[in-house]
């Protein structure tokens, strides 16, 4: 092993190499902008291949819950609570009407305008066992049921099931918070989704008629379905074209329905021009998905800055140059998508980023990437980038995971309305989490791979420690700054800077943690290893003051409560604790890193390929089969308490892969070099 | 000075210490929000973090452990709380700085260091102590933390020259945090905490301490005066305890506590009265709010009265606004009897000209609460309106009072008024300061650090 291939990373190659290679990250870049960008021309595209003209519909702005949105919005947000899903794809496939990415429109314009297909949907999501047999099914059934097995009396002259669930729901409400049982929560949960389509079904949600005085506000067609059709709203404009509409589709006239929708987008185009503007932009924005866009390329960044740090010690100069610059490329392309749909949030919203607990870990995740970039720019190693990707995909699932509950740019309580306080202290508090996160992610990476593999040579060892004090510091500045300015808006509001409430409790511990690291390392209290292990356990009281300390207020007591997010946070921070016991547990000198600064590789090396390779298809196929399973529902969650050996498993038959190769390698080149030159 | 490794000195200065104390607080401050699932926040924050010792019960982790468990668990342990922890953070700050921060500074530069601290430090002490610009701080804090900034700087660029660049924005930073922890001690002994309620059009001077409760006596003097003499919670709590009724030459008559309730709720009853069954009410007790819950212990009380040794009766009396207070005949004049959250009475009084609460279009979430209030004081002479909002409170009177809610009559949602949170803290202008304080210790430490890295890493290139 050469010194100068040791020394790789503090030598990217700006000049010479090969041509291609110098190429190819600028030919990537390129074709993944020209991508976006043509994904971007499509949404602005009507895309209006059924006879219905949906799309347009898609773009009309209509009010719900106190926010003018996109009709799409709705559909979707309305779909998503009802069925955990944004789309209804294969039943419409099947019936060979209109393309993927809009069913959320027609099903809600088919249930608003009362076909009978909308009663027929299976939209309605259920999964308590109890539940299913409340309405006389059983898991056999599925977990999707329509609305008008619900409605339609099961039998001649019997009562519909909704009438039953409705009285189960306020039987449970009447139960005590804490007393509640997984039962009383599922069905009130079921209940919700019932009313949510009845709403919508007699049009009394969402309001379409907007207001044509100074001072009025948003009108629905249904006010209180006790007083039947709203005659205020049927006389003005809106409310006329939109009842046409209605009955258009009703009747299935689509030229009918046309025209009334073209009337009726008209008029409010001309009568709320701004929200009418807003309102296309944002169904663009939703069509345009930039978050599933962007976990996606999250993968690939991530893929490549894994392989850039995996083969610096075996590729040449120039190929490691290439390769390392095309991570980047992903990853800056990837950031910048990140940074606009932030920024278009941001515009639609009129509110700064983070205003709930859904843009928190949209803004996390950037904070995350943004630094790590930095990051990368100095070492140039490629473990920033793995961890930021990492990150990048994690925070925008939970973002994914969390739009469920509803519209993720919903309006703001009164005590939080004040744009001054959620630009500064939610913004320097989030960064803060940002910080810690990013920390916590590069030591596992170096905790992962030092253990495993013999990558972690000392100057690369070096770097990462350099990188997670630098980062710490930077996190302790953030989380104090933002607890404080916490403390100072709460004397502003209510006049007392500090109350100890769990929130605020979490905030300082992230302080604490930080300030515990930084001033241990200052008194050499810790080494490397001992700072990557704390770092890791920043983590834990990160996801404990986002998360942890929400779930005490509403359901630390409850029942059934260790099915959902708190199983979820149990297993992440049992791996966390798991990933920061480890390398205590080891001792150092057996680490594969350290062990091999001492010894050769315990096998030879094409044992070293075929073990490794070995090891590294188990990893990988373990857990895409648990992927794959816990989407589809399937999987105990509980599986995952493992998801440290699978780290550790794939992290191991990369190392034994890439040690293998490389020994081969060389072994090849001193053969080669033993032979007689030929001419 | 330079002391040896086994001196205890040095021990009391270490970073180990300190690594451990904070470590201790991170424990402390964790099962202190654990404890909030079933303890209200005022109970943990005595118990927890203003105590010396804390017994931590092990239930405290059942929440976390096992959500769904209704077994109490049994054992706990001692654990050192708030004061201690802290007071031991303050001693070995102190010891550090006095052992490992030293002057460095010589000559001219060690006396304009001197000169530009002590500058600093007037300046700042000059902006709190007059009471103009303290008025200011009250008003626009913001501005006043800007302001701030410069006399911080100076003293940055003080120490800079005494202790010298790598340690003069610790010492800032260090500074600031005691600053903080002083101030929150002003807090804890100086600062209470209130609420008026005002009804559309009337108005109030009363301020009621929502977590502690009064017996009180309230006899009408005519000409739009009262008398009330009240027995704190305190007493009455001790008296129920010990079985002793109150008996104080102040009090009209004597009071027995025959049983004290923390927190109440009116239930009704049905009450076999011969072949009738009339419905009645009662307070039945239950357990205190906790800190996850965000909810106000209403308490009740038993009391048996003697005028002398003549026994008027035995009341149920209740903190429970539909509870009405008893009326007590004695020599003549009218008593009214009640059991009320502690008031206290301000020489001036707000009224509530109009209230608005609005809420986002189709749904119950208030956009916006405000109240366009009078103030009359007329011990001043001042008369004027004043206007409150979430996030923008009326600064009078040392005090400041802020937008907090509402109060209504639930069946018909009418609003009837205003409920306003009261705050009067001595100490509420600190935490801004400490805040300027360490974020230019911060911002310092790390731009020097930053340089030092990169001429470290230019030497080395």
């Amino acid at each position: 092993m050469s010194e100068s291939k040791q020394d790789r990373f503090e030598t990217i190659e700006t000049t010479g190499g090969s041509k291609v290679l110098r190429a190819l990250p600028y030919v990537l870049a390129a074709v993944i902008a020209v991508y976006l960008l043509m994904g971007a021309y499509k949404v602005t595209q009507p895309d209006e291949l059924s006879r219905f003209h949906y799309d347009t519909l898609g773009k009309v702005p209509v009010s719900q819950d106190g926010r003018v949105k996109p009709f799409d919005t709705v559909a979707r947000n309305a779909l998503l609570q009802i069925s955990q899903k944004q789309s209804l794809m294969d039943e419409m496939l099947l019936k060979g009407e209109g393309t993927s990415d809009k069913p959320a429109v027609i099903w809600l314009a088919e249930l608003m305008a009362g076909r009978p297909e909308a009663m027929q949907r299976r939209v309605i999501r259920i999964d308590d066992p109890g539940v299913l047999g409340l309405i006389g099914k059983t898991p056999e059934d599925g977990q999707l049921f329509s609305f008008g097995e619900f409605m339609n009396p099961p039998s001649e002259g019997a009562e519909p099931i909704y009438f039953e669930v409705g009285r189960q729901a306020e039987r449970a409400d009447k139960v005590r918070d804490d007393l509640r049982k997984p039962f009383d929560e599922h069905v009130i949960g079921l209940m919700r989704k019932l009313s949510l389509i009845q709403r919508l079904r007699i049009n009394a949600t969402p309001f379409v008629v907007p207001p044509e005085v100074q001072g009025d506000e948003w009108v629905p067609i249904v006010k209180d379905p006790r007083e039947g059709l709203n005659e205020f709203a049927l006389d003005r404009k809106a409310g006329q074209t939109w009842q046409a509409m209605m009955k258009a589709l009703r009747d299935d006239n689509h030229q009918a329905f046309n025209s009334a929708l073209q009337d009726h987008l008209a008029f409010k185009q001309d009568f709320v021009p701004a929200k009418a503007r807003k309102a296309a932009f944002e169904q663009g924005y939703n069509r345009y998905a930039p978050f599933s866009k962007g976990i996606a390329l999250y993968i690939l960044a991530g893929l490549m800055g894994l392989l850039a740090m995996l083969l610096r010690p075996i590729l040449p100069r120039d190929g490691y140059t290439a390769l390392w610059r095309s991570g980047m490329a992903v990853l800056m392309i990837v950031f910048v998508l990140h940074t606009a749909a932030l920024i278009v949030r941001i515009w639609l919203q009129g509110r700064p980023p983070v205003t709930n607990l859904y843009s928190s870990a949209v803004f996390i995740g950037w904070g995350i990437v943004g630094g790590a970039i930095v990051l990368e720019k100095i070492t140039k190693l490629g473990v920033a980038s793995l961890a930021a990707s990492s990150a990048g995909v994690a925070t925008l699932l939970v973002a994914l995971h969390l739009s469920k509950d509803g519209d993720t740019m919903g309006v703001m309580q009164a005590v939080l309305d004040s744009n001054f306080w959620l630009g500064t202290h939610v913004i320097t508090i989030t960064l803060g989490y940002s910080a810690t996160f990013l920390a916590g992610f590069i030591a596992i990476c170096y905790i992962v791979f030092g253990m495993t593999t013999s990558l972690m040579d000392r100057k690369m060892a070096r770097a990462i420690a350099g990188m997670v004090y630098a980062v710490i510091c930077f996190a302790l500045l953030f989380s104090f700054v933002g607890t404080v300015l916490g403390g100072i808006w709460a004397d502003q509001s209510w006049g007392r800077f500090w109350g100890w409430d769990p929130k605020e409790n979490g905030a300082i511990l992230i302080v604490l943690m930080n300030a515990i690291i930084l001033h241990a390392r200052w008194g050499h209290l810790v080494k490397e290893r001992g700072i990557m292990v704390l770092a890791i356990g920043g983590n834990i009281v990160t996801i404990w003051s986002w998360f942890g300390t929400n779930m005490l207020g509403v359901g630390l007591h409850a029942y059934g409560f260790m099915d959902g997010a708190w199983a979820v946070l149990t297993v992440i921070g049992t791996n966390i604790l798991l990933l920061m016991s480890l390398p205590l547990w080891v001792p150092t000198h057996l680490w594969y890193t350290n062990y091999r600064l001492k010894h050769p590789p315990l096998l030879p090396p094409l044992q070293q390929v075929m073990i490794g390779s070995g090891l590294l298809i188990v990893g990988v196929l373990t857990t895409a089969a648990f992927l794959t399973m816990t989407l589809m529902g399937t999987l105990n969650i509980y599986y995952w308490f493992s998801a440290w050996l699978l780290l550790f498993m794939m992290a191991a038959g990369l190392g034994q892969l890439i040690e293998g190769v490389r020994v081969c390698w060389e072994q090849r080149e001193e053969r080669l070099k033993g032979l007689p030159a030929s001419a | 000075m330079k002391l040896s490794k086994d001196n205890p000195l040095t021990w009391l200065a270490s970073l180990r210490l300190t690594v451990v104390l904070l470590a201790m607080s991170m424990y402390l401050i964790f099962v202190g929000t654990l404890a909030q699932v079933e303890l209200g926040i005022w109970q943990v924050v005595e118990k927890y973090f203003r105590s010396s010792f804390v017994y931590v019960p092990f239930d405290v982790f059942r929440s976390l452990l096992y959500p769904g468990s209704e077994e109490t668990w049994a054992y706990g342990h001692w654990f050192p709380g708030g004061f201690l922890i802290i007071g031991l953070l303050l001693v070995n700050l102190l010891a550090a700085h006095a052992l490992r921060y030293k002057v460095t500074g010589k000559g001219n530069m060690l006396w304009l260091g001197y000169g530009l601290v002590l500058a600093g430090t007037s300046v700042t002490a000059y902006t709190v102590l007059e009471p103009k610009t303290s008025a200011t701080i009250q008003q626009d804090v913001i501005v006043m933390m800007l302001i701030w900034a410069v006399p911080m700087t100076l003293i940055g660029v003080g120490c800079h020259y005494i202790f010298g660049s790598r340690k003069a924005g610790i010492v800032l930073i260090h500074a600031g945090i005691i600053l903080m922890l002083v101030g929150e001690y002003i807090t804890g002994i100086g600062a209470t905490e209130g609420q008026m309620w005002i009804h559309e059009q009337g108005a109030s001077n009363t301020i009621r301490d929502i977590r502690e409760a009064e017996i009180a006596f309230v006899r009408d003097l005519g000409d739009g005066k009262e008398e009330h003499i009240v027995i704190p919670q305190a007493i009455i709590e001790s008296a129920g305890e010990n079985d002793e009724p109150i008996t104080d030459t102040t009090v009209p008559v004597k009071v027995r506590v025959d049983r004290w309730m923390a927190n109440t709720e009116k239930v009704s009853v049905d009450f076999e009265d011969g072949d009738r069954t009339q419905l009645l009410w009662t307070m039945k007790e239950k357990d205190a709010a906790t800190g996850t819950e965000m909810d106000v212990d209403q308490p009740s009380v038993v009391v048996t009265l003697f005028d002398g040794e003549k026994r008027l009766g035995e009341y149920l009396l209740s903190t429970v606004g539909t509870v009405r207070p008893i009326q007590l005949e004695l020599d003549g004049q009218t008593w009214e009897v009640s059991l009320r959250f502690k008031e206290t009475h301000v020489p001036y009084t707000l009224q509530l000209v109009d209230f608005r609460h609005d809420k986002f279009t189709g749904t119950t979430t208030p956009m916006n609460y405000s109240s366009t209030l009078h103030l009359d004081a007329p011990e001043s002479g001042e008369s004027r309106d004043a206007f409150i909002k979430m996030n923008q409170p009326l600064r009078y009177d040392q005090k400041a009072f802020f937008q907090s809610g509402f109060f209504q009559q639930s069946a018909l949602n009418r609003n009837l008024g205003t409920v306003l949170q009261v705050a009067d803290n001595p100490g509420a202008w600190v935490p801004y300061l400490s805040c300027v304080v360490v974020t230019v210790g911060l911002c310092m430490h790390f731009v020097v650090s930053l340089l030092r890295y990169e001429r470290r890493a230019n030497a080395s290139a």
